[in-house]
């Protein structure tokens, strides 16, 4: 798409009115264009005033509300990072390689091992992209975005449904270099684990989503896989809760 | 919650958030979350669904701080559009649709009910109401059933009979014209015109 046919599209992509399809490409072009990132920073503000006057007096939001946010953070595990250091994982999430956790985790080596591979056969099959579409269909179904903080072109998008049957669709990475692979993990009770590799030019990949787990990652490791992490995370995106 | 905090500006909050200190987090819902909860009832209309919508926009400001970039824009205005995205992913489920179509069926029925009719009452903030209701139609209407109705473009083009490369660009001229008239009414908005 031209960016004249994105512009004219940046009005309804700031009122989350595009289909999923074309918002991916204005998303690829944003990336790359600070003058429609500017045009849609003014129409966001323009949004967000109407979002803001939908009362004369704000609704309240329920009293209960609170307590039950605040009992689910409680029942959520660590984030990644506060397994090192608790109070600075805003710095600690952009710079501390993930091999550093690893090496807290080595008992969980030998029960890794067996999972890494297991999960990143070739995929791009018929077969495959019914079962995508299925879980598409399906109303329960939710999307999680995996984005990269640094690199707003890097991106995976994670279907799911509440059984945890899951699809990595429409990867975005870099390219890489030598013998070198994409390999996918989560987050699961503070613990790192892998979901499988997904090959250097990943395509997508069916994948199992357990209830214990609240964060994806993607990063490269050597051809083949490991069964803890040794690189930074490339793209990271947070599973919905009580999914 | 601790007095410092009281008086914390948004983006302290959310840097609080970063490390963890929920009294933080609570602070950020004291302000805001009655402005989240109204605009995802506006458009879900089921309360149930509506606190999912906050439940779910809270948790991931406690999850992801760093989605939230000062520089952008306003904390606020940082929550209503993440409640407006998922309000608008979960209208557009399947279900939903089902339901929300069957509700419109009975409503227009029994009242005669007309979408303009229920965009119109939309009770709005004087200036943003003063702005809105300065479009021409042509621009309103559609500005108006994307973003509080939650329709895709597509969806609107349809509704009002027009081709929908006129919809995309009435939205688009409908939202600079709002942002020059917010400008000229003070609203803090930046100057920086799109």
């Amino acid at each position: 798409m031209t960016h004249d046919e994105i512009e004219e599209m940046l009005g309804v992509y700031a009122l989350d009115a595009l289909d999923a399809d074309e918002r991916q490409d204005v998303d690829d072009h944003l990336a790359t264009c600070p003058r429609c990132r500017a045009e849609l920073a003014a129409h966001r503000e323009v949004a967000a005033l109407l979002g803001n006057s939908t009362g004369d007096t704000p609704a309240a939001a329920p009293d209960d509300l609170w307590q039950r946010i605040a009992a689910s953070l409680q029942d959520e595990p660590p984030a990644l990072v506060s397994v090192l250091r608790p109070n600075s994982r805003r710095r600690l999430a952009l710079v501390v390689p993930l091999g550093v956790v690893a090496a807290g985790l080595m008992l969980t080596v030998g029960l890794l091992a067996a999972k890494v591979g297991s999960l990143g056969q070739q995929v791009n099959s018929l077969r495959h992209q019914a079962s995508v579409t299925s879980v598409l269909l399906n109303p329960a179904h939710r999307t999680v975005e995996l984005t990269s903080a640094t690199h707003p072109v890097w991106r995976a998008t994670v279907v799911v449904l509440p059984d945890g049957e899951g699809y990595l669709i429409n990867p975005s990475m870099p390219a890489l270099v030598g013998s070198q692979t994409f390999q996918l993990w989560a987050l699961s009770r503070g613990k790192v684990v892998s979901l499988g590799v997904l090959g250097s030019h990943p395509t997508g990949a069916p994948i199992r989503v357990e209830p214990t787990m609240t964060v994806l990652m993607i990063n490269e490791e050597p051809l083949g896989g490991t069964p803890a992490p040794t690189t930074p995370v490339l793209v990271q995106g947070n599973l919905p809760v009580g999914l | 919650m601790q007095p410092d905090l009281f008086n914390a500006s948004d983006a302290n909050l959310a840097f609080a958030i970063a490390r963890y200190r929920e009294d933080a987090l609570a602070e950020v819902y004291r302000r805001h979350a009655g402005a989240v909860f109204g605009l995802a009832r506006r458009l879900l209309r089921e309360r149930a669904a509506a606190e999912e919508v906050v439940q779910e926009v809270f948790v991931r400001l406690w999850n992801a701080p760093d989605r939230f970039d000062p520089a952008r824009g306003t904390l606020r205005s940082y929550l209503l559009a993440q409640a407006h995205g998922r309000a608008v992913d979960q209208l557009r489920s399947e279900v939903a649709r089902r339901r929300r179509e069957e509700r419109e069926a009975r409503e227009t029925a029994h009242a005669g009910y007309d979408v303009e009719r229920e965009v119109g009452d939309i009770i709005v903030a004087d200036q943003v109401r003063e702005a809105l209701g300065g479009l021409p139609d042509s621009e309103r209407r559609p500005i108006e059933l994307a973003y509080f109705r939650g329709h895709t473009y597509r969806e609107v083009a349809t509704i009002l009979g027009e081709p929908e490369g006129t919809v995309k660009s009435r939205i688009r001229n409908g939202l600079k014209r709002m942002h020059s008239q917010l400008i000229v009414s003070g609203l803090g908005l930046t100057g920086d015109q799109p």
